[in-house]
């Protein structure tokens, strides 16, 4: 597979980049640093933070890689993306190249450049770490691959890309006379679609909302992920040739066997995790406080109109936003744009254990975010009219360390105050989307679809998962692995199926 | 693979991958009825909801692609024709909307039919409060309640009953329909209580008329649904912003409503959501 001119690791052309520099003069080149907006501008603004590497930049950072023969960092990619191989192209100028290695294993490049958690996969591999040094910028490169892919092809404008008809452009394989669905747009669903479409399968995706994208539109705000990044990836699945139906909720508008018996001959389920988890507090229900979701979607969807009565705008309010993860990360850095007097992080736990990516939480500091750590919320307070007034907080320590690895917070005996707050927007995890009449199929205790996990085959025959559904809430990256390790055993189960056929 | 493809072309023609459904069906408006200065029927053709749709379910509406997601009630279907009905308040902020809907047009999303049925059983008595805004949700209810041979009857506020093809149309459907002047609908709903032997009440209008009449049924022993009129955004259980405590538990309006048991809901606090929500 990998002899072909663009990724062999022996072709001259590589030998040759290779040798053009030592790997003293390589690795004495310092990390690159991605060019942001100045921290007193991005808050006035919904613009991307991060601009990119300019040419210059990329070229030098591709540099840094050492092109290593035995690279860790495809083995710490869930999709296995052939780093070296379009870093190299990078290298050596042939940007339009680089983005063609990536799209064999990857649908969403543009998406995963900018909000993959790269420091604790491939780049955590990468051979720098072990020398104690930064590791190359992969998720910079990736993203820059895909950008200059796009400024070159240009923009597909959203509008077109939310039209119901699809335009087949190319047709990448053969079309086989076997189609599937797909139940979910997001990443998983995508990179799924994506890769039973190059095999040469007719493929559906069905989505619920409105938008095509999944956490991707809904979840994922505009400064870290523009929404037409995403609508130009999914434009170039259609014009592989994917269908996608929107306002579909399969169980209500469709049920599962309406689609087997329509002729679709395998189903991949990636409805995600996306039902929001509460606290379980008194004072939950008051006007004023909000789930991470309900604030998202609204925000990123439908505007600050939607607040109606309920606050126009958040200028001079006092905003918390409870938990630590990317999502409430996110919740709070919309705060601040939306011109919140305080925007404040309550974390449990220590500032070393809040699971959100390390850019994101340096990017929020940037911007006057205040992060209170070892606090947990225990009640909230409603003033005379019944509004949200304050909230009682519970002062927190560490202690042993938890089935997470991470050291339990314990409560402070007496240790409660009060704080006043005008907003709460409760961010404390997701629990899977529960398929709607889906018979057959195992779902274990937490709501989530049992598979098998080499193949993300579920219980039921035709039907396989993956994602959120399956591995609860994680990341973009690991729902895409899923996808492609679901695509590979489908085709196989359907190769294996169609090479028994006797005539 | 390559091998694979070969015996296909073997086997097969070249199969064109052809669209499943016939999207030009679909989302399009067929009928626009004028009920009134305020209130207008609207028929719009979806197969899926026309086929699907039971009493009490519900779509989620984008009359513009930028706008917001707005639910009704579905007030009737007609599975032969791919077709269901909603009606739209100009009082409920909805002016524009309805001023800007023309016939033949399509609307960009219809989502549905979301939540779950009302349980009605057949050859019973069954009793409709409505008031407001609360009365049009209930139409589907009570037809289904008649066509099932239930003895129903309906107190509803005068107000609402002011649009007369709404009235027409739940008389059509009722043994008796009470209009009443809307701070009598209480005392009228416990006199008609008092009286008959009423197996089931279904109720619909603002919390605080609902928790009292709740309160009173729950008394008598007579079993109570309300449907409740929450505001949504995505209409699918990920946002959480029609949340209502039922029987102590958090239940979403949208995935698990719209009806509940009116004994069970917590009242108190669903009116303070809503006061300061809608």
């Amino acid at each position: 597979m990998n002899n072909d001119a663009l990724t062999d690791r022996n072709k001259e052309w590589r030998v040759k980049l290779r040798d053009r520099m030592s790997l003293k003069q390589r690795t004495s080149i310092p990390r690159v640093k991605m060019p942001e907006l100045d921290p007193s501008y991005r808050v006035t603004t919904e613009a991307e933070v991060n601009e990119g590497l300019s040419l210059s930049q990329a070229v030098l950072e591709a540099t840094r890689c050492l092109d290593c023969a035995d690279p860790g960092c495809i083995k710490g990619c869930p999709v296995h993306n052939d780093i070296p191989g379009f870093i190299k192209n990078i290298e050596r100028r042939e940007y339009p190249e680089s983005i063609k290695v990536l799209n064999r294993t990857t649908v969403l490049p543009a998406v995963c450049g900018r909000v993959c958690p790269q420091e604790n996969q491939c780049e955590a591999s990468c051979i720098y770490v072990k020398m104690g040094k930064k590791p190359v910028a992969i998720g910079h490169l990736e993203r820059f691959a895909a950008d200059f892919e796009r400024e070159i092809t240009g923009y597909v404008p959203a509008e077109k890309c939310n039209e119901i008809e699809s335009e087949v452009d190319i047709t990448p394989r053969q079309l086989l006379p076997i189609k599937v669905a797909v139940i979910g747009s997001g990443p998983s669903g995508l990179s799924f679609a994506g890769d039973m479409r190059m095999r040469g399968y007719g493929v559906t995706v069905f989505e619920a909302l409105s938008r095509l994208g999944g956490v991707l539109k809904y979840g994922i705000p505009e400064f870290c992920l523009p929404n037409k990044i995403v609508d130009h990836e999914i434009s170039k699945l259609r014009k592989l040739g994917v269908e996608f139906r929107k306002d579909t909720f399969i169980g209500k508008t469709l049920t599962y066997k309406e689609l087997l018996d329509m002729g679709f001959q395998g189903v991949y389920i990636a409805t995600g995790a996306g039902k929001p988890r509460f606290m379980d507090i008194p004072g939950e229900n008051l006007p004023g406080v909000m789930t991470a979701n309900e604030y998202l979607i609204r925000l990123n969807c439908l505007g600050p109109s939607i607040f109606g009565i309920n606050g126009v705008s958040l200028d001079g309010k006092r905003v918390a936003v409870i938990g630590g993860g990317n999502t409430a990360i996110d919740a709070v850095r919309y705060a601040v744009r939306q011109g919140a007097d305080r925007a404040m992080i309550i974390y449990r736990r220590g500032m070393e254990e809040m699971p959100a990516r390390q850019e994101e939480i340096r990017h929020a500091l940037e911007e006057g975010v205040e992060i209170i750590t070892l606090t947990n919320p225990i009640e909230y307070l409603s003033d005379d009219r019944g509004r949200l007034r304050a909230m009682r907080v519970q002062k927190m320590r560490l202690g042993q360390p938890d089935s997470s690895g991470r050291r339990r917070p314990e409560p402070i005996e007496g240790a409660i105050e009060e704080m006043d707050v005008d907003l709460v927007v409760e961010s404390v995890g997701y629990l899977p989307n529960p398929p709607l009449m889906l018979d057959g199929v195992d779902i274990n205790h937490r709501g989530e679809i049992v598979v098998d996990e080499t193949s993300m085959k579920s219980s039921a025959s035709a039907i396989y998962a993956g994602g959120d559904i399956v591995r609860g809430p994680a990341t973009v990256i690991l729902a895409m692995g899923d996808g492609r390790k679901a695509a590979a055993s489908m085709s196989a189960a359907f190769e294996k199926a169609m090479g028994n056929i006797k005539l | 693979m390559h091998i694979l493809i070969k015996l296909l072309n073997f086997g097969f023609d070249e199969t064109s991958y052809t669209t499943l459904l016939t999207i030009s069906e679909m989302n399009e408006v067929i009928n626009i009825s004028p009920y009134s200065e305020k209130t207008a029927r609207i028929r719009i053709s979806h197969p899926q909801v026309a086929e699907k749709s039971r009493p009490g379910q519900f779509v989620i509406v984008k009359f513009d692609s930028e706008g917001q997601r707005i639910p009704f009630s579905i007030i009737d279907t007609y599975p032969e024709e791919g077709t269901f009905d909603i009606i739209i308040h100009r009082a409920a902020g909805l002016d524009e909307i309805l001023s800007n809907l023309n016939i033949g047009e399509k609307i960009p999303d219809v989502l549905g039919p979301l939540g779950y049925p009302a349980v009605i059983e057949p050859e019973t008595h069954i009793l409709f409060f409505g008031d407001g805004a609360g009365v049009v949700p209930l139409m589907p209810l009570i037809k289904a309640a008649h066509s099932k041979r239930c003895k129903v009857n309906a107190v509803l506020s005068e107000y609402s009953s002011r649009t007369q093809c709404v009235l027409k149309e739940i008389q059509r459907n009722c043994e008796t329909v009470v209009t009443v002047a809307d701070e009598d609908l209480f005392t009228t709903a416990m006199h008609i209580i008092g009286e008959e032997k009423i197996d089931k009440v279904f109720m619909s209008g603002p919390s605080l008329l609902m928790k009292k009449l709740a309160y009173e049924t729950k008394e008598r022993g007579i079993a109570a649904d309300c449907l409740l009129n929450m505001l949504m955004i995505d209409g699918i259980g990920l946002c959480g912003i029609c949340r209502v405590i039922v029987g102590g538990e958090r239940k979403q309006t949208c995935t698990d409503g719209p009806l509940f048991d009116a004994h069970l809901v917590d009242f108190d606090q669903l009116f303070n959501r809503q006061r300061l929500f809608v």
